[in-house]
């Protein structure tokens, strides 16, 4: 089957006056019709920036010098600006982390949906502010007739991410980016947003591009999980699968890190993290990028770096623990 | 909201009569500007010139409401125009940054280094002194302030998460920089468009106090520009059009204050 949205071999540099370095490197992914893959990992791991070029928002002076990303078939970083434009928000919306920031302060929550529609499906004036009532009713806002016309500082944050998806529902959008779509909100909201964003999906059949360091919200909404580091993908499986039995030492100290409460436990718990940092895109190492941080790693994982070794069906990690020969 | 500035208001209502006496006043008061009802320099008071006439015996009332339209229409336009150059260069200086930005500001800087009222007053010299030319004058030497507000204001939005959000929704650069960018820079511009008018109906009278207005149309400035000779035994003469001028740029200051918080969402009453 065709993928929706199918990334090759992409590549992402950064260019200064001295030197040029890849902040993506070799990155492949497909997004199928439907299914919610959650990118995870560390700031600096560059999951926002492939975000970020599906949006052709690569920002200077960043670009993608190398790969291609096809959506339904059809090149889109090849295809010019104006081609790009029109699948972007139309066919492939976002959504930011800052509901407050990405909302434009000086329009009403309205007249910010009901310009996508004008804009993209060529609605008038009222049409459209009647289709943005409908859409901030679909997303749970209460009392849409009133809210259409508040401006974004009005109402509270969690209404503002809301309010940010029905923008970005405007258009029935094939694909959602989200952008660590839940960080700025408190956690009883940050449930609420996820059921709104899995209910949308039934209903519209839309796929989601989930960008996350949380693996709770992985564990919560994901069918397939892509974990990446150092602007690798570092190890790509069936969600439950990957959590349940991660190949990648990486992986599994990602999920070590996350707390669990234990009500046996008499003294408190100590809250786990991965020691040392991740290394700079511009001074990464010859071998493979976690080596320094890694538990495992042995004197091959400092000299050569693992490439992505398929493990199981459609699962495939970056580590040479996990390669044939390691394992026999 | 602008209904409940009391100032604001109050310069509405001044403004709004300055402009109901320039476009009713000529009518109903009847009077040639330039003809000559009486005797020269008679204080206000006269039966024949309630508000006293000038250095040649004309009446200065009848200047005062024949003269307004001119220096509305002059301040408004020499305005208009400021705002149109300032903010078209500013906002693509500010937008795209770089080279263009680059050129662009240094044009800014050599208008800016030009001293206004000469360049000006050369203009007016080389072509026609006539109330069109006044008022492009007065844009061409007074668009650089509004040119370098606008970069600064763009410079500091176009980053801004809400301007990435409009390029994710698939607005392409023009559409960016002028509904999404411009409307989120207008207030500070607005109170300068307010301030603009001020400065460009001042500026009309300077010209006209150095003659170099249209001597056959009748404004505030060429009142003030004719009799400024027999300032000290004629006071009346020039301080008519001066209340005049000096209420006009107070009343548009006023309304740009209240437009500004009234524009601004965050000061709005909930």
């Amino acid at each position: 089957m065709q993928p929706l949205l199918s990334i090759k071999d992409l590549r992402i540099s950064f260019r200064s006056r001295t030197s040029q370095f890849a902040v993506l490197e070799d990155f492949d992914l497909d997004l199928q019709k439907g299914e919610t893959v959650c990118l995870v990992g560390e700031s600096g791991s560059g999951k926002t920036m492939t975000g970020l070029a599906l949006m052709g928002l690569v920002p200077s002076p960043g670009f993608i010098s190398n790969g291609a990303i096809s959506f339904e078939g059809r090149e889109m970083i090849a295809a010019g600006r104006n081609r790009a434009a029109e699948i972007r928000g139309k066919n492939i919306a976002m959504i930011f982390q800052e509901p407050m920031t990405a909302l434009n302060p000086v329009f009403t929550i309205g007249e910010q949906i009901a310009e996508m529609l004008r804009y993209h499906e060529g609605l008038g004036r009222k049409a459209a502010i009647e289709r943005a009532v409908e859409l901030l009713r679909a997303v749970g806002i209460p009392e849409p007739e009133q809210r259409v016309h508040e401006y974004p500082h009005q109402i509270s944050g969690g209404m503002r991410q809301r309010a940010m998806i029905a923008v970005a529902l405007a258009c029935s959008p094939q694909i959602l980016i989200a952008d660590e779509p839940t960080t700025a909100l408190d956690v009883t909201v940050q449930a609420q947003i996820l059921d709104l964003l899995e209910e949308v999906q039934e209903r519209l059949g839309t796929t989601i591009l989930l960008i996350t360091h949380d693996m709770g919200v992985v564990a919560d909404v994901a069918d397939r999980v892509v974990v990446m580091y150092c602007g690798r993908k570092i190890e790509e499986g069936p969600a439950a699968e990957v959590l349940a039995d991660p190949r990648h030492p990486y992986t599994s100290a990602l999920l070590a890190c996350i707390p669990r409460p234990d009500p046996e436990a008499t003294t408190r718990m100590k809250l786990l993290d991965i020691p040392g940092i991740v290394p700079a895109a511009s001074a990464r190492p010859a071998g493979c990028a976690y080596a320094a941080r890694c538990a495992f790693a042995f004197d091959k994982c400092r000299a050569e770096r693992p490439p992505l070794f398929e493990v199981a069906e459609g699962r495939s990690a970056a580590c040479w623990l996990a390669s044939k020969e390691h394992s026999q | 909201m602008f209904s409940r500035n009391g100032s604001a208001v109050a310069g509405l209502v001044i403004l709004l009569i300055i402009l109901f006496t320039a476009l009713a006043g000529p009518a109903l008061y009847g009077v040639d500007p330039f003809a000559i009802v009486s005797g020269p320099l008679l204080p206000p008071g006269d039966p024949d010139a309630p508000l006293g006439t000038d250095g040649i015996g004309r009446d200065i009332l009848a200047g005062m409401l024949v003269g307004a339209k001119a220096s509305l229409i002059v301040g408004a336009t020499a305005a208009a125009l400021t705002m149109v150059i300032g903010i078209s260069v500013g906002a693509i200086a500010g937008f795209y940054g770089g080279r263009i930005g680059q050129a662009l500001m240094r044009v800014t800087e050599f208008f800016q280094v030009l001293p206004a009222l000469l360049l000006a007053m050369t203009i007016i010299t080389l072509f026609s002194p006539t109330l069109t030319t006044v008022a492009v004058a007065i844009g061409i030497v007074s668009w650089t302030s509004v040119a370098r507000l606008t970069r600064a204001e763009f410079l500091r939005i176009r980053n801004l998460e809400y301007v990435q959000a409009a390029r994710a929704m698939g607005a392409r650069n023009r559409r960016i920089i002028w509904l999404v960018i411009l409307p989120a820079a207008l207030p500070p511009l607005i109170v300068t468009a307010t301030l603009t008018v001020g400065i460009a109906i001042l500026f009309e009278s300077g010209l006209s106090f150095l003659g170099l207005s249209d001597p056959n149309v009748m404004s505030w400035g060429v009142i003030i520009g004719q009799n400024r000779d027999y300032m000290l035994s004629a006071w009346w003469a020039v301080t008519i059009p001066g209340i005049a001028i000096f209420a006009t740029v107070l009343s548009v200051s006023l309304i740009g204050d209240g437009l500004n918080e009234a524009f601004n969402p965050k000061l709005r009453e909930r």
